[in-house]
């Protein structure tokens, strides 16, 4: 079936992850150099925001891209094994955005933008977890 | 599943590396089918039956057959 590809599956699915790395690098740097460049730099210029935001539009898809590559190379059990990270992940995240607006209606929290960052973090921790489970299932 | 592909693998003296390489599937996947701990999709069947030269039920069995 793949009898004619020159690179084998270990070689094929590194140079996917490699790609993955940087264009998640791409994306994060551009997302932290717009930040900076438009609060200290070029404040209230719409030009650059246009530009920044089309810069880091660009990074976003590309690394979105490279993740879907990434994804489609790998085979049948990993890619099993990304569904069951995935899905966990969901649901935790599910299960926090919750509990925060629970916690928020009841006037325990003020949920701000100082939260949002939190929930992705706690989404790449969860994915990391979730990963490392179904792994350890597999093996 | 019951899988006979670790006795088939070592009757060639392959180790779990040379037949993920042949079959295009990381040698995790192999290691997770000689162990019973996942049950390769009809697809992967096939393409071990090939390699081997048999039919998918002479490699692989259900747990009540």
């Amino acid at each position: 079936m793949n009898g004619m590809n020159s690179e084998n599956y270990t070689q094929r699915s590194g140079r996917n992850a490699r790609l993955v790395l940087l264009w998640s690098i791409a994306w994060g740097f551009s997302l932290v150099a717009a930040c900076f460049l438009l609060k200290f730099w070029w404040p209230q210029n719409k030009v650059m925001l246009a530009i920044l935001v089309l810069v880091h539009g660009s990074c976003a898809l590309g690394a979105l891209k490279a993740h879907q590559v990434w994804l489609r190379g790998l085979d049948e059990l990993q890619q099993q094994i990304q569904l069951h990270s995935m899905a966990f992940t969901l649901g935790i995240t599910w299960i926090a955005i919750t509990i925060l607006l629970l916690i928020n209606s009841a006037s325990l929290l003020d949920i701000g933008d100082f939260h949002l960052p939190i929930l992705a973090v706690l989404m790449a921790v969860v994915g990391t977890v979730g990963n490392l489970i179904a792994m350890r299932k597999a093996s | 599943m019951n899988s006979k592909l670790k006795v088939l693998r070592a009757e060639r003296d392959w180790t779990q590396a040379d037949l993920a390489t042949q079959l295009d599937v990381s040698r995790q996947t192999i290691n997770a089918i000689e162990k019973g701990k996942y049950d390769p999709s009809l697809s992967l069947a096939f393409k071990v039956a090939r390699l081997f030269n048999l039919k998918i039920e002479d490699i692989f069995q259900s747990d009540g057959a």
